[in-house]
């Protein structure tokens, strides 16, 4: 979880408290695909039998967003942008053991 | 010995760990899933009280519940906001799944999975808080919550299943004053 944001003001909301949006610069994303590794599934599945919280794969869940957020902050940054607006996050499993982590969000110049 | 019996017994090697391997899961299996089955419903216990106690614990010193799903009405005073999010994977225990494969047949309310469920959420929201509580904020607006499997798509079924609980919301800061809110300020 990154702390702000090189400079970037980055909300799941329409609109930044404190600013205005003066221009949009279109849907900016970031996404990852994200397999298990098998030590940790090992270990997680002994962990699956008794129940309760999986750490390692909250961790590992954690760590791929971050990477994906810092994608599609890269594509903020690359167009211009020192905000994004509206950002959302989907998850999708896309094949056994790996799980696409997706987010997405509006670039805006604001003021 | 020659060489050829030297090789032979090397190349069993890794076989005879795998069969120790999976012996001693054989033979550790039934306890396991005998204790999860025990200690089940005295961990529920457990983890909703502690969640009960940290609610508690945010409430008192923030006075309200600082999580709201508002999105179109941010309070004028807010400075500065940035988007926070944090998670949970829960595996159900295997007594569970299976608790839940008896009622996949009867059909009805799968009891142990709402729980399992909805102490997930009441967890992921106070981690919520307290992140929001650490990092400063005053309130945390449009908070969106996402659940998903994973791990469940494998054909042979083997491997951890966990259910994901994502919660994202942002945190606001606000300047002292009366509380007031803007609609839609864009337009």
């Amino acid at each position: 979880m990154p702390t702000l944001v090189e400079g970037l003001h980055v909300v799941n909301t329409e609109t930044i408290p404190g600013f205005t949006v003066k221009e949009q610069l279109g849907v900016v994303s970031g996404s990852t695909v994200r397999a298990k590794n098998v030590v940790r599934d090992i270990s997680q599945m002994l962990r699956n039998i008794v129940g309760g919280e999986l750490p390692q794969y909250t961790n590992l869940l954690v760590e791929s967003r971050n990477e994906a957020f810092s994608r599609m902050l890269a594509d903020a940054k690359a167009r211009g942008a020192n905000g994004v607006v509206n950002l959302r996050f989907a998850t999708s499993a896309v094949s056994p053991g790996a799980a696409e982590l997706f987010c997405y969000g509006t670039a805006v110049i604001v003021e | 010995m020659d060489i050829e019996a030297y090789l032979l017994l090397i190349s069993l090697v890794p076989l005879v760990i795998w069969t120790a391997l999976w012996a001693a899961f054989a033979l550790a299996y039934p306890f396991m899933f005998l204790y999860g089955a025990a200690v089940s419903s005295s961990r529920k216990r457990e983890w909703m009280g502690d969640i009960l106690e940290r609610e508690r614990a945010t409430l008192s010193t923030m006075g309200r519940d600082i999580l709201s799903m508002d999105k179109i009405r941010v309070p004028w005073t807010a400075t500065d906001s940035e988007v926070i999010w944090t998670s949970i994977v829960i595996g159900p225990s295997h007594w569970q799944q299976l608790i839940g494969l008896i009622y996949n047949l009867l059909g009805g309310s799968v009891d142990v999975y709402r729980d399992l469920i909805a102490m997930g959420r009441a967890e992921v929201f106070q981690r919520l808080r307290e992140m929001a509580t650490e990092r400063g904020f005053d309130d945390v607006v449009a908070v969106r919550l996402d659940t998903s499997m994973i791990g469940t798509h494998r054909s042979k079924g083997r491997g951890a299943k966990g259910i994901e609980i994502f919660a994202y919301g942002t945190g606001i800061r606000k300047l002292d004053g009366p509380e007031s809110f803007v609609v839609n300020p864009t337009s």
